[in-house]
């Protein structure tokens, strides 16, 4: 039972660091991120062959540098000067990103499965609680819960914090009042994409990877999203552990039915509750 | 700039371009568009006897995901609404057939309809679920049951085969003919593209009712349709029924060629290719997905070897979305648009 929990736990806090960075830009560009899913896919293939050249710590600390600053120069480059377009027109943009993504990792790294090694410190088990448990998903689950609260306290006490939670609630008064909501939106999008760089990695050693891994964990992000309540950082938070945990026992119960428990979670959400945990926009 | 009184005569203002597409579809005469859509169809049923075999696989391979293309723009267009699902219905339609042909060995004709109906169905319950989100939750949420059902068809081994696939073995007549001649293009390609003819006009009339009209309203503004009496969630249910049976069309049509369906069909980039081509089509006009689709289907044929089809169509649709949203269509129009504009000048003068 506490395996399985730990388990739960562990996919539920990458579920959590993907979901928040998908939040936190949906929150300031408006944008859904539908290659959200292909970013932390090539995160993932990046940090394989940084690991393979160097070592795991190499690209656990290299890669999400990378890809903030990817993120921050496509916020600066690009979706500045798209916030007059529809929603609609963005979701058609990232999504075509997702193709050519998914394009360079299969003609990088080719189609077939790989795996990532723990780092040395961290192969093995560790006892905890009278069982035995992988300790790397031990590391997975603390720097997910480290990175959590520390956006949390970000958001909550810092002035950026102030001036994110301000730009996302209403972006034209936050501008009036003097936030300079241009700069916050690049912050928050590089951060974002770290965040993905970060589950990426993180995912490697952990999951198997694939070219399909990102159209998965991106439809399972979404879930989260919505269950979440679209637009709040503490419900995506919050419904990325219930959704990891509660799929995690179930497919331990019934595989069969586990594979269905997101979906039905979503569906119960949306019938009962369209705003969603937290949400103040309808669904 | 002189004031009319007179708002026929008023001059044309540079208005959004659904007002400008609502106002031409009233200036081109019924019967152009009729006759156009007539000729083209007869015109199309003598493509066998003019090109190999080869580019009449590709066209017709083009003209199947064109269906399906056509259902989710036309969603798109009328309703606002953006679906990555459809290729569940598409998938299904396909299963149904299969298992209908495995266990009860019923003739092709009752099979595929039975499929058509079965994919219609579903796309009635997806829509049940989650016909009152709009937006961008719509799109996220279609995307989830897409991929439910994908789920569904990997996992449920007795009904699909599982990842390997289901090869559907239809047995007797379908149309005169014995089934397995639809496996070559040349007796396929008359069906098919009878079956996108069909679907062209259908939803082109659809459209053009009261209730398609009623449709672009709520895309427009649902807050005031709905305060004028009206519910907006029903035609959305309905628009996104219709949708899923034309997706359903193009299932049938592609397991009468393929024989085989596998969860690779449910996919939810299966759904989001036929969207791309559909946006890079076109989908203010019903002739725009159709268009994409083949045009992507020779692409693809050309690109076989290097294998970078997925980056090309990436690209384009970022491109044609970044610089020409209406797509193809739109790109043919400014052009219509920039001639007819010359001659105007030029009889002025």
């Amino acid at each position: 039972m506490i395996v399985q929990l730990l388990n739960g736990l562990a996919f539920g806090v990458l579920l959590l660091v993907l979901s928040t960075g998908l939040a936190l830009i949906f929150g300031l560009r408006g944008i859904v991120n539908f290659a959200h899913g292909a970013v932390y896919m090539l995160a993932a293939y990046v940090g394989f062959t940084i690991s393979e050249r160097m070592t795991y710590w190499v690209a656990i600390v290299v890669t999400p540098i990378v890809f903030a600053l990817i993120g921050v120069l496509a916020d600066r480059f690009g979706f500045r000067y798209l916030t007059k377009r529809g929603e609609l027109d963005m979701v058609l943009l990232t999504f075509g990103l997702t193709f050519v993504l998914t394009d360079v990792v299969q003609s990088v790294w080719g189609l077939g499965a790989k795996t990532v090694d723990a780092p040395a410190g961290l192969q093995g088990s560790t006892a905890i609680g009278g069982v035995d448990y992988p300790t790397y998903r031990l590391f997975v689950i603390a720097i997910g819960l480290v990175v959590g609260i520390a956006l949390m306290m970000w958001l909550r006490r810092s002035t950026i914090g102030l001036h994110v939670r301000a730009s996302s609630t209403a972006r034209d008064v936050a501008a009036v009042v003097g936030i300079d909501v241009d700069r916050v939106s690049a912050v928050v999008v590089g951060l974002g994409a770290g965040m993905a760089g970060l589950a990426g990695v993180l995912a490697g050693p952990y999951l198997s990877l694939s070219p399909t891994m990102g159209a998965e964990i991106l439809v399972l992000t979404f879930i989260v999203v919505v269950v979440g309540g679209l637009g709040s950082i503490g419900g995506a938070m919050a419904a990325a552990i219930i959704l990891g945990l509660l799929s995690t026992l179930s497919s331990a119960y019934s595989p069969d039915i586990g594979a269905y428990v997101p979906y039905l979670l979503m569906v119960v959400v949306l019938l009962v509750r369209p705003r969603g945990l937290a949400g103040t926009r309808s669904a | 700039m002189t004031i009319t009184s007179d708002p026929r005569t008023a001059p044309e203002k540079p208005a959004g371009d659904t007002v400008r597409s609502a106002l031409r579809t009233g200036r081109t005469a019924l019967g152009v568009r009729v006759g156009t859509w007539a000729v083209v169809a007869a015109a199309g049923l003598a493509l066998p006897y003019m090109v190999a075999l080869y580019p009449l696989q590709v066209a017709t391979q083009g003209v199947t995901q064109g269906i399906l293309a056509l259902s989710i723009g036309w969603l798109l267009r009328q309703t606002g609404l953006l679906s990555f699902g459809h290729a569940a219905f598409y998938g299904v339609t396909g299963y149904v057939v299969g298992n209908l042909a495995i266990h009860t060995g019923l003739p092709p004709l009752p099979a595929l309809l039975l499929g058509i109906l079965g994919g219609t169905v579903l796309s009635l319950l997806f829509a049940l679920v989650i016909a009152r989100s709009t937006g961008i939750a719509f799109a996220m949420l279609s995307l989830a049951l897409g991929m439910m059902l994908w789920v569904a068809a990997y996992r449920s081994r007795a009904l699909t085969d599982g990842l390997d696939g289901m090869v559907v073995e239809l047995h007797g007549d379908f149309l005169g003919r014995d089934v397995a001649d639809y496996a070559g293009p040349v007796h396929a390609w008359p069906i098919v593209w009878l079956v996108l003819m069909a679907t062209i006009g259908g939803l082109w009339l659809v459209s053009r009712t009261v209730f398609g009209r009623r449709l672009t309203a709520i895309r427009e503004n649902e807050e005031r349709v709905r305060f004028s009496g009206v519910s907006t969630v029903l035609p959305r249910i309905a628009a996104i029924t219709i949708s899923g049976f034309c997706a359903s069309l193009a299932g049938a049509v592609a397991v009468l060629q393929k024989a085989f369906v596998s969860p690779d069909d449910l996919f939810f980039s299966a759904s989001g290719l036929a969207l791309i081509v559909a946006v890079i089509g076109g989908i203010g006009s019903v002739w725009g997905p159709p268009l994409g689709a083949i045009a992507f289907a020779i692409l693809q044929a050309l690109l076989a070897k290097s294998g970078h089809y997925q980056a090309v169509l990436g690209l384009s649709l970022m491109a044609f979305v970044l610089l020409a949203p209406g797509g193809g269509a739109q790109v043919v129009d400014r052009i219509r648009t920039a001639v007819t504009r010359r001659r105007g000048r030029s009889t002025d003068a």
